[in-house]
């Protein structure tokens, strides 16, 4: 039973404690709107047991806060890769439709076409996009959660904005159902 | 005119869903979970070390008990599977040692691939469901062949390199699945990656100091000290998908990989699969580990005793909750077809080329297996045995084999294939 001073070990705890209970609900809903309803929960565990086992590198309030976000976009993208590596998650291609908000007929077809138009962003502009707005965290904090400078960061929101505003534009004159399953990546 | 930035914000897919609180039974229970199942590492572990080796007590322990599993015993490794890895384990064994990855430098390695991807659906919105308004959904899925290039320095920084072709049909059904849906993306958009990542975003496992005796190793796995800091599953399997993890994108030397290959020796319940064909096209010796309804293959080159590539085949539908496929279907499959130390991450090894591959559509098992015996779609279409040309155009070019009519699943012929 050999281990760290108790205090530093009591103080960790009561932080990681207390980063938990602040945080369970934004980092279960980040989770969820990347990896669906499937995933969440094993994804979640994930991200809160890493950080506990790293909890040595726990940066004091309020980077603790981007540090977990920091832990979670990388779970997110290890749960990505393992769809590559094991075939294991790739059962799901997205979350469904939530039951609860059953989106109409018309609003799906919003939604189907939005989704078109936005896989035709390069992959960090879409995280910009989902940070900011869906996940509405501060451009200044986005930008150390994707490790790069706040103008970066506003430069992509802005360019991300505008090549949707004109791809979404294309795909509502045409609203044609395409026979390639897959979008071509813009590169 | 529209507002692009409020339609977006308006498409998030939580909104209006009621989220766990921290203090929900949910978040209670994990919470609970984390901070008594293992102790956190209070000590100051700052620098470039993405994981840790803890536990020398616990892995002691557990070295002993691996130790008492002999070859022999009851629950012994099948005999097959453990010669042919100890012959691979001398073949590595007798292998130059190389140079650890210097620092600024990157391990790469370029892979071809072939993943299953199935639209599936909750239970209520099954055919047959009372819930189920509107036309019954039908699940369909397809195999989208993948190209992935990764860049890994010993800090986790690197590259990453992923593009997913265009998808093929399982089956005709599936097709038609697909067009009465409303034809779908299949391929999420997210899948496309090619990215620059900073120090420590490449999660990889941490090679130095990793103990070369067999039995330790095995040991330091199986107590998840060892490998994946990602939720690897419980159990015997998890300790088989670190295994691999260990030597798959990774600069593994010849030791490590001899004492990798012993370690999977000493597994109850590896399998021999014997010869077979790698996505690419190659043959290989697969060893592999069957669970929760999939077998998941270690292919490797009898000559050089690396690792060829893997495969995940279904061996129980009625596991795969939801996803109708058949026994014997390939739910994923890679081959690692080039690897090497390079200066940057704009810079592959003299020679790669990823033209000159091409992934075959796995064939479709020819045995129906049992479909609708799975209790979650069990009014669902069956898939049928057709194995006629995919639907959608594809860019693959099977290579004709000696199997004949197979262009390349020939072990899929015995999927549940069991050295006794």
């Amino acid at each position: 039973m050999a281990g760290p001073p108790r205090d530093a070990s009591r103080l960790k705890r009561e932080h990681f404690a207390s980063l938990y209970e602040e945080n369970f609900t934004d980092i279960y809903a980040y989770v969820l709107r990347r990896v669906g309803t499937v995933e969440v929960s094993d994804v979640v565990q994930d991200v809160f047991a890493t950080a506990w086992r790293s909890a040595a590198r726990m940066p004091e309030a309020p980077q603790d806060r981007l540090w977990l976000y920091g832990i979670a976009r990388r779970a997110v993208q290890h749960s990505q890769r393992s769809l590559f590596r094991r075939g294991r998650l790739q059962h799901r291609l997205e979350a469904e439709p939530n039951e609860a908000t059953g989106p109409t007929r018309i609003a799906d077809q919003l939604d189907i076409r939005l989704a078109r138009a936005v896989g035709h962003l390069r992959p960090k502009d879409q995280e910009v996009l989902r940070l900011i707005l869906w996940d509405e965290i501060d451009r200044s904090d986005v930008a150390v959660i994707l490790g790069c400078s706040t103008n970066a960061v506003d430069v992509r929101f802005h360019r991300a904005l505008k090549r949707l505003r004109a791809r979404f534009a294309i795909t509502q004159a045409t609203g044609g159902v395409g026979c390639d399953p897959k979008p071509a990546p813009e590169y | 005119m529209f507002d692009i930035e409020s339609l977006f914000a308006d498409a998030d897919p939580v909104r209006g869903s009621s989220l766990p609180s921290a203090d929900s039974p949910e978040a209670t229970y994990l919470y609970q979970q984390i901070s008594s199942s293992s102790a956190p590492r209070f000590s100051a572990q700052h620098g470039t070390q993405v994981r840790v080796i803890a536990g020398v007590g616990l892995a002691g322990t557990a070295a002993l008990v691996a130790a008492l599993v002999v070859p022999g015993a009851p629950g012994a490794p099948t005999s097959a599977a453990a010669a042919v890895l100890a012959h691979l384990s001398k073949v590595a064994a007798g292998q130059p040692a190389a140079a650890a990855l210097p620092a600024g430098e990157y391990e790469y390695t370029a892979s071809v691939g072939m993943n299953l991807i199935s639209r599936v659906y909750e239970n209520d919105e099954l055919p047959g469901s009372p819930t189920t308004s509107g036309p019954p959904k039908q699940t369909f899925s397809v195999y989208a062949p993948v190209t992935r290039q990764v860049w890994i320095a010993t800090d986790g920084s690197g590259r990453l390199e992923q593009s997913y072709g265009t998808p093929s049909f399982l089956t005709p059904a599936d097709r038609a699945a697909w067009v009465s849906d409303g034809s779908p993306d299949v391929v999420p958009a997210s899948s496309d990656v090619d990215s620059i990542e900073p120090k420590g975003a490449l999660v990889a496992p941490d090679l130095s100091n990793l103990p070369t005796n067999p039995g330790t190793l095995l040991a330091g796995i199986e107590a998840r000290t060892v490998g994946s800091s990602f939720g690897a599953p419980a159990g015997a399997a998890g300790t088989f998908e670190i295994i691999g993890e260990l030597l798959r994108e990774t600069d593994a030397s010849p030791r490590l990989r001899a004492a990798l290959y012993q370690a999977a020796a000493q597994m109850p319940g590896v399998t021999l699969i014997g010869t077979v064909t790698d996505a690419a096209g190659r043959s290989g010796t697969a060893v592999a580990y069957a669970s929760n309804g999939e077998q998941n293959e270690l292919i490797f080159d009898p000559t050089t005793s690396v690792l060829l590539g893997e495969a995940t085949v279904v061996t129980d539908p009625t596991q795969l909750c939801r996803l109708d496929v058949s026994v014997g279907t390939v739910l994923y499959e890679t081959s690692y077809v080039a690897s090497g130390v390079v200066n940057s991450t704009s810079d592959v090894p003299e020679g790669t080329s990823l033209t000159s591959y091409h992934v075959a559509i796995p064939s479709s098992p020819s045995s129906s297996g049992s479909p609708s015996s799975s209790n979650c779609s069990s009014t669902a279409p069956s898939q049928g045995t057709s194995t006629s040309s995919p639907t959608v155009s594809t860019t693959t070019n099977p290579p004709p084999t000696a199997a004949g009519n197979s262009p390349i699943g020939i072990r899929r012929d015995r999927p549940n294939g069991r050295d006794e």
